[in-house]
């Protein structure tokens, strides 16, 4: 074992958390090694203080703040599908994309259609392209919009601070 | 109640059980604040982390499916609302941090310590948590939840949204950073 394996592996050493083997190896490289020594005796310091720094108490207006935040919680009025969230927080977005491609997409399509079908289209509003744009952006009014409202409507991340 | 495991704490949370919520609140409001306040360095913006995390915790217990440990869990939540706190307060947050080292360097000029005074600083350990600010947010955040909050590789990975071996490498680049900044050369080897 070199020394940079030995450090990779020295707070896990410190803590006691390494398997037998490796610990053995460890210790064997740390007797031949006063650099390594040095750090692990570094290490356990840093480890020791971290651990055993006493926790920031609440104060009592931050703890009376908490009981009344938890007066208002009803674990039974929140769906429990939490998996959900995530999705549906980049939801709106995501389908704006969807939409934006979709209007692009269809309208070039209907627009040949009309072309290749020959189907007259009224003359002075802005031409076959604008037929099949103002289509698809019908359809998209209809489908797409009203599921993103919905969407945005969901409180996801509505609580608030009870102080 | 203190002899029963978050598991069964959180499941009579689910229940609505006030009791179980009061517990919970005892074993973790402390903690989660202090996680918290080591991240943000604002104790209004950590107390509101670690209420919103608790109210959370409480309000989603039945959501929780014992895929991972109760404590993994609670911390991925902490974790995304001091992110959110972070992204919510970029700007001002810089601007707090440059006041604050304007103050660090001028209490640090107004007066050069002993090197008694430093040992003495050093072994109360206020230097080393200076540095640990000083880490970067993800490596900070993972020497915390390894030593601290006591958390597996694995489990703080989960709570990270990170490979295992990233958070490993997150936690030997900090203590290496630590090591350094308080005066212990790297190994040669």
């Amino acid at each position: 074992m070199n020394c940079k394996a030995c450090e990779s592996i020295l707070a896990e050493y410190a803590l006691g958390e390494l398997a037998d083997d490796e610990a053995a190896l460890c210790r064997a490289h740390l007797e031949a090694c006063p650099a390594c020594r040095e750090a692990l005796a570094a290490y356990t310091c840093l480890i020791g203080v971290i651990a055993h720094e006493p926790a920031a108490a609440p104060t009592q207006a931050e703890g009376a703040a908490m009981a009344r935040a938890l007066d208002g919680v009803d674990p039974h009025r929140v769906p429990a599908r939490r998996t959900a969230e995530p999705a549906l927080q980049g939801l709106p977005a995501f389908l704006a994309a969807c939409a934006a491609a979709f209007v692009i997409v269809a309208g070039f399509a209907i627009a040949v259609a009309f072309r290749v079908m020959s189907i007259p289209v009224p003359v002075g509003v802005t031409g076959w392209a604008g037929v099949g744009i103002a289509v698809t952006v019908v359809v998209f009014l209809t489908s797409f919009v009203p599921i993103a409202v919905t969407a945005r409507r969901r409180p996801l991340n509505g609580m608030t601070f009870r102080r | 109640m203190s002899e029963i495991s978050d598991e069964e704490l959180i499941a009579r949370c689910a229940a609505g059980e006030r009791g179980a919520m009061d517990e919970l609140v005892d074993r973790y409001h402390a903690k989660l604040l202090d996680f918290a306040l080591r991240q943000v360095h604002n104790r209004e913006t950590a107390a509101d982390i670690a209420q919103l995390t608790l109210v959370r915790v409480c309000e989603r217990a039945a959501s929780f499916e014992a895929r991972s440990s109760f404590k993994t869990w609670m911390y991925a939540i902490a974790v995304n609302y001091v992110r959110d706190s972070f992204r919510k307060r970029s700007a001002r947050r810089e601007s707090l941090f440059s006041e604050l080292e304007d103050l660090t360097d001028a209490a640090a000029s107004s007066e050069e310590p002993s090197p008694e005074d430093l040992a003495v600083e050093a072994a109360q350990g206020s230097v080393m948590w200076r540095a640990v600010d000083r880490l970067p947010e993800r490596q900070r955040m993972a020497v915390l939840l390894r030593f601290r909050e006591q958390l597996s590789y694995n489990e703080i990975a989960e709570v990270m949204g990170a490979p295992a071996g990233t958070a490993r490498s997150w936690v030997y680049h900090a203590l290496k950073a630590l090591r350094r900044s308080i005066g212990l050369p790297d190994c040669e080897g």
